[in-house]
């Protein structure tokens, strides 16, 4: 695959899951929305880390504090420590099984959960409680998806072809 | 990974993350960054338009296949209402000839005209944490940052960051928003606040002696000079005192729908259009969110 290709797919999924993130649900489903943004970023920082890194993870965490309309720096922070992450473990991710590889990402999304609703709380004043991690739980089924979605673009090695 | 590539990783983690902590603390406070917000916005913003076309083609197409009978009966409605409201302003009218011949008397500086713009709400989810909306009117069609915004029944919020084409709007429920008021019955001067519970304003520091009550209906004062005076805000639900206490505190309820109808109207106050050139004191209109 060229390129130009590449980085056209990887805008273009961010662009998705940012619209995602803040297309409106039903009031009693909002709470379960997916941290979509957050999922999308770890699958491209495992599968294309020569892309997105920590530095472009955090213009792109500016990007959707903007759309988000949350503290300016709040995603920045959370998509830069999900790279960090990501970037760190990257060599065993490769080899374990996916069910590891799932476990691996619900944790970090939980993480990512904790970082920016403690953050908001400190800088926006707003409540964070319990209710926040129940975005949580659909990680697992949003990763699949990507997953089997983009398993097209891979090549032999888990990597962006 | 090579020892020397994990070295510059960590520097730049460490790099971003410090980068972080200083945009959160410098936006905390005010609005010094809304240049980068500007900057950002110009990729960011057409994705709001991308998300509000569907709906608005769902409510366009709804409204084309509304049968006669639903067209006669809400036409019925609409003509009762408006004897009602015609009836409503011949009464007011009177009555503010009435107000404008006292106020001479009094040599009051007379009321404020308003200009009123509509806008739409776009059906946009933010961060659910902070009560905010998003509305399709900007800096173009002369929105400022701090315009008072309401509905039909009271109070919504007011501007808090205008960009060329959308602006986004903190709700008067938004924890760090705080709006003077007053109580209709008696006249009593507070100031309500946002409440982190879920769609009711908070009056705290109401000293034990005043006399307070529920239902009492609660208007803005215009004193902090962001909203005109004499808004509905909302009614007392609910009145606390605890023994020990200083003060009593009581929940109001809001009168407007807080953004939830799909209109929304900008108030521009006459004294704002006067001064022409309403940028450059953007900043000192509205520094902090507090009305």
């Amino acid at each position: 695959m060229k390129k130009n290709k590449k980085i056209l797919i990887i805008v273009l999924s961010f662009f998705c899951s940012f619209i995602l993130a803040v297309v409106p649900f039903p009031a009693e489903l909002n709470d379960y929305r997916p941290a979509i943004p957050a999922i999308v970023m770890i699958y491209w920082c495992l599968k294309a880390p020569q892309y997105i890194g920590v530095i472009n993870g955090w213009f792109i965490g500016l990007g959707f504090d903007v759309l988000h309309g949350s503290v300016l720096g709040q995603n920045a922070l959370g998509f830069t420590l999900i790279a960090y992450a990501c970037l760190l473990y990257d060599s065993r991710f490769k080899f374990s099984p996916r069910s590891q590889q799932m476990v691996f990402v619900f944790i970090l999304v939980v993480f990512y959960i904790a970082v920016t609703g403690k953050v908001s709380e400190i800088f926006a004043s707003s409540l964070f409680t319990m209710t926040h991690f129940k975005g949580a739980l659909l990680t697992p089924l949003i990763w699949s998806l990507l997953v089997a979605f983009f398993r097209r673009t891979e090549s032999k090695d888990n990597t962006l072809l | 990974m090579r020892s020397s590539n994990k070295h510059l990783i960590s520097m730049k983690f460490t790099a971003c993350v410090i980068l972080s902590f200083l945009f959160m603390s410098i936006d905390k406070n005010d609005g010094h960054l809304e240049g980068i917000r500007e900057t950002i916005g110009v990729v960011i913003y057409p994705l709001y338009s991308v998300i509000d076309v569907p709906y608005r083609a769902y409510k366009a197409t709804m409204f084309k296949l509304r049968t006669q009978i639903d067209l006669l009966e809400e036409n019925d409605a609409l003509r009762a209402e408006n004897i009602a409201l015609t009836l409503d302003a011949s009464r007011y009218l009177s009555i503010k000839h009435e107000n404008e011949r006292l106020q001479k008397i009094i040599q009051a500086p007379s009321v404020i005209e308003q200009k009123i713009l509509v806008a739409n709400v776009l059906q946009i989810e933010s961060s659910h944490a902070s009560r905010k909306i998003v509305i399709n009117k900007g800096r173009s069609h002369g929105v400022y940052r701090g315009q008072p915004v309401v509905d039909s029944a009271g109070v919504v919020g007011q501007v808090s960051h205008a960009s060329a084409f959308y602006s986004t709007v903190v709700l008067i429920t938004d924890a760090v928003h705080a709006l003077p008021i007053v109580i209709n019955r008696n006249g009593l001067r507070s100031v309500v606040t946002g409440s982190r519970k879920n769609d009711v304003l908070s009056l705290d520091f109401i000293s034990l002696s005043d006399d307070i009550r529920v239902g009492d209906s609660v208007v803005t004062s215009g004193m902090g000079g962001v909203f005109p005076g004499g808004y509905p805000v909302g009614s007392i639900v609910s009145v606390e005192s605890r023994p020990g206490d200083d003060f009593q505190r009581a929940l109001v309820k809001p009168a407007s729908k807080l953004g939830r109808f799909h209109e929304v109207l900008l108030i521009e106050l006459e004294s704002r259009r006067d001064k022409g050139e309403a940028q450059k004191e953007n900043n000192s209109n509205a520094s902090g969110t507090a009305g």
